[in-house]
């Protein structure tokens, strides 16, 4: 018997992980034979039509297109151990907000079973904020440091720096379910459904003119970039995105209050080697 | 009839009345007056009574109370024999400290041979700190027939011996530091305890053991000299099971001590219930109640990670080598539960380890008494691990209570001085003097099997704060014997919800007695030596 895969969907609360279980429930992916544990059958959003049957006693629900939902108890192990014997073809793990992807992967450890990549997801929007939180702020950043994807929800304005890790929405995650690109290995051909984030905070003052070239060399591959560098005229806003480059003086210091100079920027997996290469050349400018 | 209970000295924990020789309980169990012999005629010229000087020579304290232990977990515990490195003492044997490699495997042998042949033996106590390394060889070398499973202190890893990994079909599990299992070493820790622990409940989760655990247990609480204690998270486990087997066993008449059922806020709202549908279930939960087990408006919720394990939430500076602890619930999670309770007008108990677990929970307060403004609400924080001075100012101004782990320091503070949090802070764990100074309600708690169930034992602690390793850690919060006393009955009882009936001895309160044979105030060197003679409950003597 080989090891039953489960898929960790990971994040801090109001992320997006119910969001994203949600639209691979309503799917047209095959989830015969799969397992999906949820930490609350009350956020999922199951079309009543799809459900074969309930058993709310042992909350469990089992739906037409053979998926099977459980929620999720609080002793995991007792729980992994009793599913051995219905040999889900994969498992679908929904962790609870608090958890970071390290102990997961241990978890999911369990004999019968092995972690597949752990996913976090991260709403953009409010990430920021959260890196600041007197509480929580640490936990989130190591969350997105220890994930192996991410999945990002909102406008993507301000990309968690995540280097070398793969990052989709959640139409490109759920379009390569289940097995969303991980590794450099991407198909040349076919939709792109991964992107590479690096960020690159600048030691000293940058010179507008050469920042201002390299990105435009860059128009044919890079997908967007955002951020703020101090430049020889002053701290100067950085945006390119579709037919826009624009390189504009910040008024204030108070414009990006929490942010360290630095632009994010976002390239398609397959040209993560283009986009080392920019940072290098950034960094050590002819 | 009356009884008379005549005694060397009774301490009281009425301010008004601190010291009397002589208590008259009526039949019912209450106590009609308390003073001297001559003071009391007019009670005694009106009633019949009978005079028991079994205590003439004694001290008689009010009962003991600990508002924090766990019957379900000790259940578990309490069947396997103990090696440990500190000094635990049951009823049916005191067990010495163990605190050399040699020591802890002669006591292996010892027990192996004295086991009848066929038992799986289950060993609890086991810390690398004294007991050297652990492994398969080492157990196989005491026997590799009979199954043998050694649980480390914390029960958060255990090794096995040949024999037990046969009995638990480990073959099927695969070595690694992924999967947190060491075969080769008969080793399982975190998330590998998991499935050993699986595999081991139909030996320590069979029905007999279980009841026989909880039978043991109760005749720990009973050596402990406690008349009422609090278990603090009813239904860990099952709350149906558990309420069920606690009536079989902590509910007859022979019973010599209360018990304030606390319901596990996190089980309330198991399987996607939500907050609002929890409170309903804990509303009907006081439907239960009996003389002895009852349910009320308490719940109990948790911030941060277990202190054993170095989980406890820090504030800065944090960790010395800056791992992160870890939070038992997202903390906008654990504020919407507080605010349903709140709301609803329930006393709430949080599990608080670190300061920063406490500041988190002390800030929801903070919002709580914004929206909606309270007086005695009872908001308690739990085990007080580490705080810090500012906190004891907003504890109080917050009208908040403490109930203390206190234990910690003494097995504790010596390693995490030296690793983990250093010295600073490590000696201010359990701050409590400054609670008493802030007029702060402060009790302490052993949160049995984490610490001995011995009040004695913990007054002990709080007075003279001697770690294991002989050093005094953090002088200026020593509490006074009176106020360590305190803090093991009236206190206590206010933390209970039960200070109207128990937690000092005076009239119209239930005759709730700890009887000592040396005052407990006069040599507080020697408070956890002190032999108790027996309990009193409700009016009932129960000879120790």
């Amino acid at each position: 018997m080989s090891a039953i895969t489960i898929d960790v969907i990971a994040g801090y609360l109001g992320a997006g992980k119910t969001t994203l279980i949600n639209r691979l429930l309503g799917s047209d992916k095959d989830l015969n034979d799969v397992y999906v544990l949820v930490n609350d059958f009350g956020d999922i959003n199951i079309d009543a039509g799809l459900i074969k049957s309930a058993h709310p006693a042992q909350d469990v629900i089992e739906l037409t297109n053979g998926c099977v939902c459980c929620t999720v108890r609080d002793d995991l192990a007792t729980q992994l151990d009793g599913l051995l014997a219905a040999q889900p073809q994969r498992l679908l793990l929904e962790a609870s907000g608090v958890a970071s992807p390290g102990k997961l992967r241990q978890q999911c450890s369990y004999p019968g079973y092995e972690p597949g990549p752990v996913t976090v997801v991260v709403d953009t929007e409010t990430y920021p904020a959260r890196t600041q939180d007197k509480y929580v702020g640490r936990l989130v950043q190591s969350q997105v440091g220890e994930a192996d994807l991410l999945v990002l929800r909102g406008a993507g304005d301000t990309v968690p720096v995540a280097v070398d890790k793969a990052t989709h929405t959640y139409e490109s995650y759920i379009a390569g379910w289940p097995h969303p690109h991980v590794g450099a290995n991407l198909e040349a051909d076919g939709p792109e459904t991964a992107f590479a984030t690096q960020t690159w905070s600048p030691e000293r003052a940058v010179v507008t003119e050469e920042l201002s070239r390299l990105l435009q060399d860059s128009r044919p591959w890079l997908h967007r970039a955002k951020g703020v560098v101090h430049t020889e005229q002053g701290l100067t806003l950085v945006q390119l995105a579709g037919d826009t480059l624009s390189l504009s003086l910040s008024l204030s210091p108070t414009t990006w209050p929490q942010q360290q100079p630095g632009i994010v920027f976002i390239a398609p997996f397959s040209a993560s080697e283009k986009l080392s290469e920019l940072i290098a050349r950034l960094n050590c400018p002819q | 009839m009356f009884t008379l209970f005549p005694a060397r000295s009774i301490i009281t924990m009425n301010p008004s009345l601190p010291v009397a020789d002589t208590v008259l309980v009526r039949e019912d169990g209450r106590i009609a007056e308390v003073g001297t012999r001559a003071s009391m005629q007019p009670w005694l010229e009106h009633h019949a009574y009978d005079v028991d000087d079994r205590f003439a020579d004694s001290v008689i304290c009010p009962g003991f109370i600990d508002p924090h232990l766990h019957p379900t977990m000790a259940a578990v515990l309490l069947p396997m024999h103990f090696i440990t490195a500190m000094r635990w003492k049951l009823p049916w044997g005191e067990v010495h400290p163990t605190t050399t490699e040699q020591g802890f495997t002669d006591r292996m042998q010892a027990l192996h041979a004295d086991l009848e042949p066929a038992e799986p033996l289950f060993i609890w106590g086991y810390h690398q700190l004294w007991h050297g390394r652990m492994n398969r060889e080492r157990i196989n070398a005491v026997s590799s027939k009979r199954p043998i499973v050694v649980w480390h202190r914390s029960f958060h890893e255990l090794y096995m011996n040949d024999a037990a990994l046969e009995m638990i079909e480990a073959d099927q599990a695969r070595s690694g530091p992924d999967t947190q299992i060491d075969l080769a070493a008969g080793h399982f820790y975190e998330a590998g305890l998991g499935f050993a622990i699986n595999r081991l409940n139909p030996w320590i989760l069979a029905p007999d053991k279980y009841a026989a655990g909880l039978e043991r247990l109760q005749r720990v609480v009973h050596a402990g000299g406690h008349t009422t204690i609090g278990d603090m998270a009813t239904g860990m486990f099952d709350l149906e099971t558990e309420t069920r087997a606690l009536a079989a066993v902590l509910d007859g008449d022979d019973v010599p001590f209360r018990t304030r059922l606390v319901a596990h806020g996190l089980r309330m709202t198991a399987g996607g219930r939500s907050a609002e549908q929890a409170l309903a279930l804990a509303d009907t939960l006081p439907e239960r109640n009996t003389h002895r087990l009852r349910f009320g408006k308490f719940i109990k919720l948790f911030a941060d990670g277990a202190f054993f394990s170095q989980l406890a939430q820090l504030q800065e500076p944090g960790y010395i080598d800056g791992h992160h602890g870890e939070w038992l619930m997202a903390p906008e999670a654990l504020e919407q539960q507080i605010r349903t309770y709140w709301h609803a007008g329930y006393q709430i108990h949080v599990h608080v380890t670190g300061d920063l677990g406490a500041e988190l929970a002390l800030d929801i307060l903070q919002k709580m008494q914004d929206e909606k403004p309270r007086f005695n609400h009872g908001f308690t924080l739990e085990h007080f691990g580490f705080s810090t001075p500012e906190q004891i100012r907003r504890i109080h101004a917050l009208g908040a209570q403490v109930s203390a782990n206190v234990y910690y320091l003494h097995e504790l503070s010596d390693m995490y001085a030296r690793q983990g949090i250093g010295y600073e802070r490590a000696s201010q764990m359990s701050r409590l003097a400054s609670c008493f100074q802030a007029g702060i309600n402060t009790a302490l708690h052993s949160d049995f099997t984490m610490a001995p169930a011995e009040p004695l034992n913990s007054a002990w602690v709080a007075v003279n704060r001697i770690n294991h390793a002989g050093d005094v850690m953090g002088e200026t919060e020593c509490l006074t014997p009176v106020q360590a006393l305190q803090a093991i009955t009236i206190n206590a009882a206010h933390v209970l919800g039960m200070a109207e009936e128990t937690g000092s001895i005076r009239a119209g309160k239930y005759a709730d007695f700890t009887v000592l044979e040396d005052d407990p105030l006069a040599e507080p060197g020697h408070l956890r030596d002190i032999p108790i003679q027996a309990t009193v409950f409700e009016g009932k003597v129960y000879e120790l």
